[in-house]
């Protein structure tokens, strides 16, 4: 069964994968994200494809990026994902967000020390 | 916010991303199906591995769609039609509760729409909270020498004057510090008009010139009255939206057409717009003229000229103001009430030393509001028991499902194991509530709708229009829709939250069964409710019945049966003063020759017709006390009044043909106007002084009810028809041996030979015209009993649905006693005495609630008190009865069960 709340908790994070995949390494397809994904991280749990199609949906109606069908190397249907002006923006929104919450979270940690 | 719209469209194209995303899972498949073929597998397995690694496809499909769209919106969708499978399932139950709901909001609906009309809906003018309706308060002394019009009630309970004089309003008008406009009217009823060579009688507004002007009101068809035509007392009128459609076939030839009114042709200027009847809630002239025409219209009797306009001593006018926007009551109060002072002062200048009047500001939202006096307290005490049944059908309804939700514990139990949340399940179940309560209450709105005007009809007189028209209005509706979705989420609360909880409490492995004293007691809370409830109201429609049958057998002082009346106002140019008294004698004479009257009489007031004229008396001629001191009813009688209505005469004689319009001034009084006046006890012969003549006491009459049934006979004096100087209009009353609406041709012929143009109007018996003045009672009786016996009803059902499951649940217990030699007998009133207990607290509860409440109810009654304790123990008992009766039916079926089959079930 799936535990909708641990979705929740990796929404953030997942969105800035993606978009920073799709940054990278230009237009790419679901199964080729999954893949990407399964790469990057070390929890395999994290990679289920029904955390992934929620995130592209939801990434998609804030048109951080545009989904258009094409064709594969292998001649096979795919919808390719792009990320669009708005989604670079909002990469750079949201790791400098990161960047300053695990910054204030270091202070603490050594100030506790 | 994008988000928000994304998925907001997509909620109305939801098909075809469906497809989309089946054409990318399916794509995304393909290609985990050719990247494990790649690492060696079949092309099953690898599609099989495709699957798994994707993972529940119909899930990722769901999550989708959780975000694509409104999750709740489609579990709604979902909620709905299972719902409505569940409910198909048990049509008796769905009837019942469907009928319940319709039952209960139609009524509720129907009076919300009388209370809208009757105490919400604020005039059709522009601005109406700006508009002030002005009083006045005094004391006993007062300076006015002739006062009509209506005496209303503030919010704080005060009773006030609403005439003002001319003079007063003149002045008055003139203030520009406080005041954006300030106009006058008055009502006149019974004037006759003449269209087309046909006369009828009308109702007529007089209105000052800036009438429409400060109201923002503009005729629909012509133009309104205006300054001008006052100031040059201008013969034209606008007419009625209700009169053009019922005497001038909406022909937009009618402006510019010419008429007569009271012998005085006016020509019609316009025609007012259909939601516009004055400023009078429940008034409805048929013609509107300006005020300088009143002599013609209205004209003085008292004074020495027609006109009433230069009469300072004469208060006839309603007043309305209108606030400039930014001023505040306070404000506008402290600076009119001087200038009222003055106004008074100066008109009246020689009457200084008498008390002055006080102004008095009400609030002017619906102008002269004589149907918030009327009838806004019998209609608010039904509203109340209107509601008080909505809540009892609830609880009746509540007590059902919770009794069906017996038999959904495994269901609720499996759900619950397949994963649904207690929050999912309490939806479900509110679901079908709501779907339920929509069913109900959509054909319960439509059921108002249609009922709406039936109580208005029955509130007034049979033989006159209703006094109003419920108004089914969009606040009506709105609120409908409320009460609607308040029922099904009361009476769904708790057997959801009885079924969620026993759901959630790891259900199945006890059988599916839950506490069954929380079951317990939920339903005697139920019963308790449902119980006291129905105690409530079945006493206070004993109270209102004991009430209506009291009034019925009020002794009148006088015989109603087989009396007609009717009102005649002969027009006052055709008629002038000297020859009125003789045309009355001659009618009089007329009718009496026609076959089957017994004896004929007429009176300037009808008996027992909410209408009545006081006068100052004086006994032995001394000078009589201002205020109420000296005061005695006044009716002017002729021919043989008091035979025909049958008043015994106990002294002396009645008026003959000895008292002419020249001879000897000449009275008949009452016994309680001797008790009061000539506390000695003879009056015969007496002298009695009222309006500045003295008259000989020739008879003592019997005491008769005068205004209503209610009110107790008062000291009244009557005077010779003939002997007053200007009769204005009479009625007419008739006595005969047989059926007196036998006479009702006869009569219109007989009058007609005399005279045809002369209208006779208000045609009733005096039966009908008593049981008018109690049209209120009636209402309260028959209404208050319909609600007691939906309410007993509706106990009965729910009591049975209650005491049925709970004694289902104690079979097993019953087969135990049942096989351990217990007497069916013992059986039943074991079972019947819960039931009985929990009877008892309803009742005790009922009793209380009443006792509390029927306080309110004091003023509508007669001849019984709130707490009178028959009419409690009666209906306390009745319920018990139905209550018991109720349960019985389970109870007894319970005990003709086999012991075996009872120790079997589980």
């Amino acid at each position: 069964m799936l535990n909708t709340n641990r979705v929740e908790l990796l929404r953030g994070t997942l969105d800035l994968i993606i978009l920073q995949a799709l940054a990278t390494m230009g237009p790419l397809h679901a199964y080729a994200l999954a893949s990407r994904l399964e790469q990057l991280a070390d929890h395999p749990l994290m990679l289920n494809q029904g955390t992934l199609y929620p995130a592209l949906v939801r990434l998609e109606q804030k048109g951080w990026i545009k989904g258009a069908w094409r064709k594969t190397d292998a001649n096979r249907d795919a919808k390719y994902y792009t990320i669009t002006k708005s989604g670079r923006r909002a990469i750079d929104r949201q790791a400098e967000r990161w960047r300053r919450l695990s910054g204030l979270v270091n202070k603490l940690l050594l100030h506790e020390r | 916010m994008r988000r928000f719209l994304q998925r907001a469209l997509h909620l109305l194209r939801f098909k075809r991303p469906e497809a989309d995303l089946s054409r990318e899972i399916e794509s995304h498949l393909v290609l985990l199906q050719d990247a494990h073929e790649a690492r060696g597998l079949s092309p099953q397995a690898a599609r099989r591995a495709a699957r798994l690694a994707l993972g529940g496809v119909l899930q990722t499909k769901e999550l989708h769609g959780d975000a694509r769209a409104f999750p709740w919106i489609t579990d709604a969708r979902q909620d709905a039609r299972y719902a409505l499978r569940t409910l198909r399932r048990s049509p008796a139950f769905v009837t019942v509760a469907v009928v319940t709901i319709a039952l209960g909001v139609g009524a509720n609906a129907a009076l919300l729409s009388l209370v809208e009309s009757v105490l919400w809906k604020p005039l059709p003018v522009r601005a109406p909270q700006e508009l002030r309706l002005l009083g006045w308060v005094s004391g006993p002394n007062d300076v006015m020498t002739y006062t009509s019009g209506p005496t209303v009630t503030s919010s704080s309970g005060e009773r006030i004057e609403t005439p003002f004089s001319y003079a007063v309003f003149a002045a008055l008008r003139r203030d520009d510090a406080v005041l954006a406009g300030l106009s006058a009217f008055r009502a006149v009823s019974g004037v006759t008009a003449i269209v087309a060579g046909r006369p009828e009688m009308i109702n007529v507004q007089l209105v000052s010139g800036n009438y429409y002007a400060m109201l923002g009101v503009s005729p629909a068809l012509g133009r309104p009255i205006t300054a001008d035509d006052d100031r040059a007392a201008a013969a034209v009128g606008v007419i009625s939206d209700a009169w053009w459609s019922r005497r001038f076939s909406r022909a937009t030839s009618v402006i510019g057409q010419s008429i007569v009114i009271n012998q005085m042709p006016v020509v019609i200027v316009g025609v007012n717009s259909p939601a516009f009847t004055g400023a009078s809630p429940g008034d409805a002239p048929d013609v509107f003229l300006p005020l300088s025409l009143q002599p013609g219209v209205f004209p003085n009797l008292y004074g020495t000229s027609a006109s009433l306009l230069d009469d300072p001593a004469a208060w006839w006018l309603s007043v309305v103001a209108r606030l400039k926007p930014s001023t505040d009551d306070a404000r506008a109060r402290s600076l009119l009430e001087p200038r009222f002072q003055q106004a008074v002062a100066a008109s009246l200048p020689d009457r200084t030393a008498r008390d002055q009047p006080r102004l008095r500001m009400l609030d002017g939202l619906r102008g002269v509001d004589l149907l918030r006096e009327r009838f806004g307290a019998p209609l608010r005490i039904l509203q109340g028991i209107a509601l008080v049944a909505l809540l009892l059908a609830c609880a009746n309804l509540a007590a059902l499902l919770l009794a069906r939700g017996g038999s959904r514990r495994r269901e609720m139990n499996l759900r619950v194991a397949l994963g649904a949340s207690r929050g999912r399940i309490a939806r479900q179940v509110l679901t079908e509530g709501l779907l339920l309560a929509v069913a109900g209450g959509g054909l319960g709105l439509e059921l108002g709708y249609a009922t709406r005007n039936a109580i208005p009809s029955v509130l007034g007189p049979s033989w006159q229009p209703a006094p109003f028209t419920a108004a089914f209005d969009v606040r009506v509706v709105g609120i409908g829709i409320g009460l609607v979705v308040a029922t099904g989420l009361l009476f769904s609360l708790a057997p959801t939250w009885r079924l969620t909880q026993g759901a959630m409490e790891g259900a199945l492995k006890n059988g599916g069964r839950t506490t069954p004293r929380e079951a317990r007691r939920l339903g005697h809370v139920l019963v308790v409710a449902q119980v006291a409830l129905s105690a409530v109201l079945l006493a206070s429609a004993g109270l209102f019945v004991r009430t209506l049958w009291n009034l019925d057998r009020t002794d009148l002082g006088f015989r109603p049966d087989r009396v007609m009346l009717f009102a005649l106002n002969p027009p006052r140019s055709r008629y002038p003063a000297g020859q009125r008294g003789p045309l009355l004698e001659q009618l009089e004479q007329a009718i009496q020759a026609i076959a089957g009257v017994q004896s004929v009489g007429l009176s300037t007031s009808p008996l027992v017709g909410r209408d009545r004229s006081t006068t100052s008396v004086g006994p032995d001629g001394r000078p009589p006390r201002r205020g109420d001191v000296d005061r005695a009813w006044l009716n002017d009688v002729g021919g043989q009044f008091f035979e025909a209505m049958g008043i015994p005469v106990f002294q002396g004689r009645v008026f003959d043909t000895r008292d002419r319009a020249g001879s000897a001034p000449v009275v008949i009084v009452n016994q309680q106007f001797v008790r009061r006046f000539f506390p000695s006890g003879d009056a015969l012969d007496r002298i009695v002084l009222t309006n500045g003549v003295r008259y000989r006491v020739i008879g003592v009459v019997g005491d008769t009810r005068f205004w209503d049934v209610r009110s107790p006979a008062p000291p009244t004096l009557y005077r010779a028809v003939i002997q007053t100087p200007d009769p204005g209009g009479v009625t007419f009353e008739i006595r005969t041996a047989m059926d007196e609406r036998a006479l009702v041709g006869p009569l219109r012929r007989t009058v007609a030979s005399i005279d045809a143009e002369l209208t006779l109007f208000d045609m009733r018996s005096q039966q009908d015209q008593v049981e008018a003045t109690l049209s209120q009672e009636r209402l309260l009786a028959t209404m208050t009993t319909l609600f007691a016996v939906l309410a007993m009803a509706l106990t009965c059902i729910g009591v049975f649905g209650v005491v049925a499951s709970a004694i289902a649940r104690r079979t097993s217990e019953v087969g135990i006693r049942l096989a351990l030699g217990a007497r069916r007998q013992e059986i039943f009133l074991m079972l019947l005495r819960e039931t009985a207990r929990v009877a008892g607290i309803g009742m005790a509860l009922g009793a209380l609630s009443f006792i509390a409440v029927s306080r309110v109810l004091g003023r509508f009654l007669y001849g019984i008190s709130p707490w009178d304790p028959a009419t409690l123990g009666c209906a306390l008992f009745l319920v018990l009865l139905a209550t018991l009766t109720a349960a019985a039916v389970p109870a007894g079926r319970m005990t003709t069960l086999s012991p075996t089959a009872a120790l079997r079930h589980e």
